[in-house]
């Protein structure tokens, strides 16, 4: 039985593909159309998920839509309803945006497919519950209790369920407007950083800052109750009602008006961040303990766009609350598209799930991949100079490269479903030069000087360098670098006479691979094994027997506002534009002095 | 403002049974009622209160299938 899964119309569409339960293909829009977060029904990804299973759209057995459309008009229409005469913008955007797409996705894909599947029609699915499959069927675990967590998604904010067997039941949920996902929305947006993209660097840039605010939002903005539900004071947010997050009363709140995009990140920006960080893992923590209370489970798996929040994951993770978590790599939208295709299989087909101990996510490489001759006919095609060396030999020399603190872009394999890069399309470099975070942000990735790196480091060594348990395959988990390896560092007094200029205390030297230790000794951390990803393993084995180190930075492969490469012309083109010393895609390795 | 003892979780009681899996979409009714909302389009604000009207009640036709919580309280901004 082959099933396609579409996530679309929201954020970071996507599409998947399963056949017989195994998954063949998933991935996201904007990696084909090149625009960051596409929100369009993504026919370019659902082509090529057909494509991967050899089929045309008629010959699916199954077409399962991520979300279901009246409830999300009912949603709508009751709150335009509520808000009365301030409903207006809500009303615009129903008939604009909403109307004309979602609540007749199944037409808009007849049009393109002439029919849906075999018996041509769309399956829905709630928008959580796909988010619960994505975490539930590609996990190591036969049952597991369930927690999701972002904007929202027809009604829902968050839920809490159990998983066991092919069975997903959600047992409690919080409804919008009142959502931990879109508060932090609104507070990354209030610090000059795009909402639905820029949270993540609100969590870079937290560890900079102090709580300072943590008492005010508790006391002002959120209700916490102990078992982790919460509320929002609506009298502060416009998310419900206009195209702004937050109104003047909470610019009021925290002394003045919004941060402007690319401005001077202030204390303030710092502090805020902090202190609704601080918020969010308390929250994702009491979620955690009530999922454990209502299920008894041992084992918790997690979705949903604030389970990317990878601080909130470590502290779960370290609270010992479960025996094991699984969290599904393209926890944002793109992984409905994932959930929503395994959920109608095992439904429909009737099949039992046998779970993979090691996850059968396949290390989340379900994109496109390219050959040695595909690669070539790029490279000739841009007249680049190339030389080809192969597998131990390749290897030996990007080590090498990677020692003498050049900056390598690495194309491998298929390409990361996924927001992170995990070795197939990533930039790599030394994490032991203690001037490569400022060097990589602002001549290669073009990006805020603040944000951290992450490190990939071979599974067997991790321990040496980060205090933790376990694996992290998928960079979702954050880890502390192990006391012996820190140098000893005073935010404090850097922060007493900070200007304005972030680089003095980037660059001043925390650990003794400084470049992937954060200014609070964080690393978000990827565990990186031969069975997962051998030629990455075989790398930072060559890299280790040169330098002493089995670490890296991995970074993704792009710049600023743009999607993570997907073809060798994109790999190709982002190399050429930055400061990219090396470029190797498959056997070929081009040097960025001879082109 | 904690309060440990309330909570602000919910059930899945309020929706309907063909929400809680998998269903099928079928927009076709939904078509029919948006071409007479195209006829109507574009109209002033008052038009678009109406056709917003319109579709809450195409909504509740469903016999409270969608959703039975009463938006009032979901308005209720703090306790």
């Amino acid at each position: 039985m082959i099933v396609i899964g579409i996530s679309g119309l929201y954020h970071d569409s996507a599409a998947a593909i399963v056949k017989d339960g195994e998954i063949l293909a998933a991935a996201q829009e904007e990696r084909f159309t090149r625009v960051k977060h596409d929100n369009s029904l993504p026919y370019h990804a659902i082509d090529y998920c057909l494509e991967q299973a050899g089929i045309k759209m008629f010959e699916a057995d199954a077409v399962v839509y991520y979300d279901q459309p009246m409830l999300t008009l009912d949603r709508y229409v009751r709150t335009i309803r509520s808000l009365g005469t301030q409903g207006e913008y809500l009303r615009e955007k129903l008939f604009k945006e909403v109307v004309p797409t979602r609540l007749v996705v199944d037409s808009v894909l007849r049009k393109r497919y002439g029919v849906l599947g075999r018996e041509d029609k769309l399956i829905t699915l709630m928008h959580h519950l796909s988010h619960a499959s994505s975490a539930f069927y590609p996990s190591p675990f036969d049952s597991a209790a369930l927690l999701t967590v972002d904007g929202v998604g027809e009604w829902t904010t968050t839920a809490i369920g159990r998983c066991k067997g092919t069975e997903i039941e959600i047992l409690r949920e919080i409804r919008f407007p009142h959502s931990i996902g879109l508060m932090y929305s609104a507070f990354t947006g209030f610090c000059g950083f795009k909402v639905n993209s820029g949270e993540y660097k609100l969590m870079g840039l937290a560890p900079y800052g102090d709580p300072v605010y943590y008492d005010m939002i508790c006391e002002k903005l959120i209700d916490i109750s102990e078992d982790g539900s919460y509320r929002l004071n609506m009298e502060y947010f416009d998310f419900h009602k206009s195209g702004h997050m937050v109104n003047e009363a909470f610019e009021r709140l925290f002394g003045g008006p919004a941060r402007k995009p690319e401005s001077r990140i202030t204390k303030r920006e710092m502090d805020m961040a902090a202190s609704v960080q601080k918020v969010m893992e308390e929250v994702m923590l009491k979620l955690a303990r009530t999922a454990k209370v209502v299920t008894g489970e041992e084992n918790l798996v997690m979705a949903g766009g604030s389970a990317l929040n990878c601080v909130a994951n470590g502290i779960i993770k370290q609270s010992g609350i479960f025996k094991n978590l699984w969290i599904q790599p393209a926890s944002d939208d793109a992984g409905g598209a994932l959930g929503c295709a395994l959920y109608a299989y095992y439904k429909l087909s009737g099949s039992n799930r046998v779970p993979d101990p090691n996850d059968s996510q396949k290390g989340s490489y379900l994109g496109p991949g390219f050959t040695n001759e595909d690669i070539k006919r790029t490279l000739d095609k841009e007249n680049a100079v190339c030389h080809q060396l192969t597998g131990e030999k390749l290897c030996e020399e990007v080590a090498k490269l990677l020692a003498d603190n050049k900056v390598v872009g690495w194309f491998q394999g298929r390409m990361e479903f996924g927001p992170r890069a995990l070795g197939n399309r990533s930039i790599l470099a030394n994490p032991c030069s203690e001037n490569m975070q400022s060097r990589l942000n602002k001549s290669i990735k073009f990006r805020e000087s603040f944000r951290p790196f992450a490190p990939a480091v071979l599974l067997e060594d991790a321990k040496e360098y980060f205090e933790i348990e376990g694996d992290s395959p998928y960079m979702l988990l954050v880890s502390d670098v192990v006391k012996g390896r820190r140098c000893k560092f005073d935010k404090g007094s850097y922060m007493s006479e900070y200007d304005g200029d972030m680089l003095p205390l980037i660059n001043a030297t925390r650990s003794d691979i400084p470049a992937v230790t954060h200014i609070d000794y964080s690393a978000r951390v990827q565990t990186v094994t031969k069975e997962r990803n051998g030629v990455f393993y075989e790398l930072l084995k060559s890299f280790k027997e040169k330098t002493g180190y089995g670490i890296l930075i991995n970074t993704s492969f792009n710049v600023r506002g743009e999607p993570i490469v997907c073809t060798p012309e994109d790999a190709y083109r982002c190399f050429m534009k930055t400061g990219m010393d090396v470029l190797v895609m498959g056997d070929y390795i081009l040097y960025k002095d001879e082109q | 403002m904690s309060n440990n003892k309330k909570t602000y979780f919910t059930d899945m009681s309020s929706y309907a049974e063909e929400y809680k899996g998998m269903s099928e979409y079928d927009s076709t009714e939904f078509w029919d009622m948006k071409h007479m909302l195209d006829i109507l389009w574009p109209g002033a604000s008052y038009m678009k209160r109406w056709k917003t009207d319109i579709l809450y009640h195409y909504v509740c036709s469903k016999g409270q299938q969608a959703h039975s919580l009463p938006p009032v309280s979901l308005y209720n901004y703090m306790l």
